[in-house]
């Protein structure tokens, strides 16, 4: 094909330049915004500490913890998604809009800590997931020691050697 | 006519600058539709020149700034002034020579070039100055080869006399030879090897910025309407003797020229400093000598 037929069909075929909001449509497993399933997230702040462009922060208060993000900054290398032990975070496989200001697609998120069973108090809590992760079945009994403050859980834990000794003594 | 006429209105800046701008977006919009894209508006280049206009520049070591300034505006002025001696309306103000002084004046700009790289101090500068200052002499000898067959020809140096009375073969021959000199002169492709924007970033213009770049820019544009009015004013002997028709004349021939070289820029790749200067020297100046030597002997 001679340059000058490469030029005609050129022409021919016209403009191929796409305009607004016209666009190509994304590839399979694109990466675009990261995306927060708030239910699943256990505040252990991973995203943040991967996160190469400090697009992703985690603050914490007593009794709640903010998760927020700045598309703006985010390089979407998807660093995060892959260090999150919980698999709360995901990535869009659409583009992200188009937007005008640096700060215009920031989120953040706020969620209070789940409190302990027994005193009441706010903790980190290991969800399903972290529990499927690091028992390989999770008996009755986990269940319900996971569901207290590690305070709490340190003090059933003294509570049942205790027992234990006693039940032992008493056998003797 | 009035020479101030032909300075400030046609064919000087009331008509060249608006027309330079035209051919610099024509060109522009041709060469995106021949690679499928849409081209800016007709008003960019406009756009351009108010935007580096209002630019603040670089500033230089006292010593430079002063030619920054001067080397760009005596460019200019010279391209314009090349403009009035163009045989294009019957009344025009001719003189004897005004051939040699075309020449003198359509030169300047690329001597302005080639001192603004070298005072650049930049390496990209300096080479885009030393290819500029090669393919110069390098176009220049089938340019001026052409020029003095026509002149030969037609009998004497003034350009509305060329412009009337040159034989039609050595007016084609020789004209086919000032075009082939085109695209060296407005520095576009295959040829644009001064001003390779890949490998040496603008060359001998990489350090200009501001309203030094813009003023630069509206110097290409004028130059753009100079040298495809020379061709454009030479090719026609006819002058229907109203001002107007002449001009509309001349500015559409103008414009056809800029899209022969355009679609030809858009077919073909930048040549090596070597190739473009032995194919003037090769074909250019052939073409030119067979121009002289029609001249000589019909």
């Amino acid at each position: 094909m001679s340059i000058w037929e490469i030029l005609a069909e050129n022409l021919r075929q016209g403009v191929v330049t796409l305009r607004y909001p016209q666009r190509v449509p994304p590839p399979a497993r694109y990466r675009g915004l990261v995306q927060i399933e708030l239910e699943d997230c256990v505040g252990c702040a991973s995203c943040a500490y991967v996160c190469v462009s400090a697009a992703i922060h985690v603050t914490e208060e007593r009794e709640t913890f903010c998760w927020s993000y700045d598309p703006a900054k985010c390089t979407f290398c998807g660093r995060c998604v892959d260090a999150c032990p919980t698999s709360a975070l995901q990535m869009q496989a659409e583009c992200p809009p188009i937007y005008h200001c640096a700060g215009a697609l920031a989120v953040t998120y706020t969620r209070a800590y789940p409190r302990c069973e027994g005193c009441g108090k706010p903790f980190k809590v290991a969800t399903q997931i972290l529990r499927q992760r690091a028992y390989t079945e999770v008996s009755g009994e986990v269940e319900t020691l996971l569901r207290l403050c590690p305070v709490c859980r340190q003090k059933e834990a003294i509570k049942s050697m205790v027992e234990a000794r006693r039940i032992k003594e008493a056998t003797r | 006519m009035p020479s101030w006429f032909a300075l400030l209105i046609f064919p000087g800046f009331l008509y060249a600058v608006p027309m330079g701008w035209l051919m610099l977006w024509l060109e522009r919009k041709i060469l995106a539709r021949l690679q499928s894209r849409i081209g800016p508006p007709f008003y960019q280049p406009f756009f351009d020149f108010i935007k580096l206009m209002t630019k603040e520049p670089l500033r230089r070591a006292s010593g430079e700034d002063i030619f920054y300034l001067l080397l760009p505006l005596l460019a200019l002025g010279a391209t314009v002034g090349s403009l009035t001696l163009l045989p294009i309306l019957p009344s025009s103000a001719s003189a004897v020579g005004d051939l040699v002084l075309f020449v003198a004046l359509v030169e300047v700009a690329p001597i302005c070039l080639v001192l603004l790289g070298f005072l650049s101090r930049s390496i990209f500068g300096q080479v885009g100055a030393i290819r500029e200052a090669t393919l110069t002499i390098a176009t220049n000898l089938p340019f001026i080869t052409a020029l003095i067959a026509l002149a030969y020809a037609s009998g004497s140096l003034r350009l509305m006399e060329i412009a009337s009375n040159a034989p039609l073969a050595t007016r084609a021959i020789a004209l086919l030879a000032l075009l082939f000199c085109l695209p060296i002169k407005l520095r576009l492709n295959p040829f644009s090897v001064a001003n390779a924007e890949q490998e040496i970033y603008q060359g001998a213009l990489t350090e200009l910025d501001g309203w030094r770049l813009g003023l630069w820019e509206l110097t290409h544009a004028v130059e753009w309407v100079a040298l495809s009015g020379l061709i454009a004013s030479l090719a026609v002997p006819w002058r229907s003797g109203q001002a107007i028709l002449d001009a509309i004349l001349f500015a559409l021939l103008s414009l056809v020229l800029v899209v022969v070289l355009t679609v030809i820029a858009g077919a073909t790749a930048r040549l090596k400093l070597l190739q473009a200067s032995r194919f003037y020297w090769r074909w250019g100046f052939g073409l030119a000598l067979l121009a002289l030597v029609v001249s000589l002997f019909l």
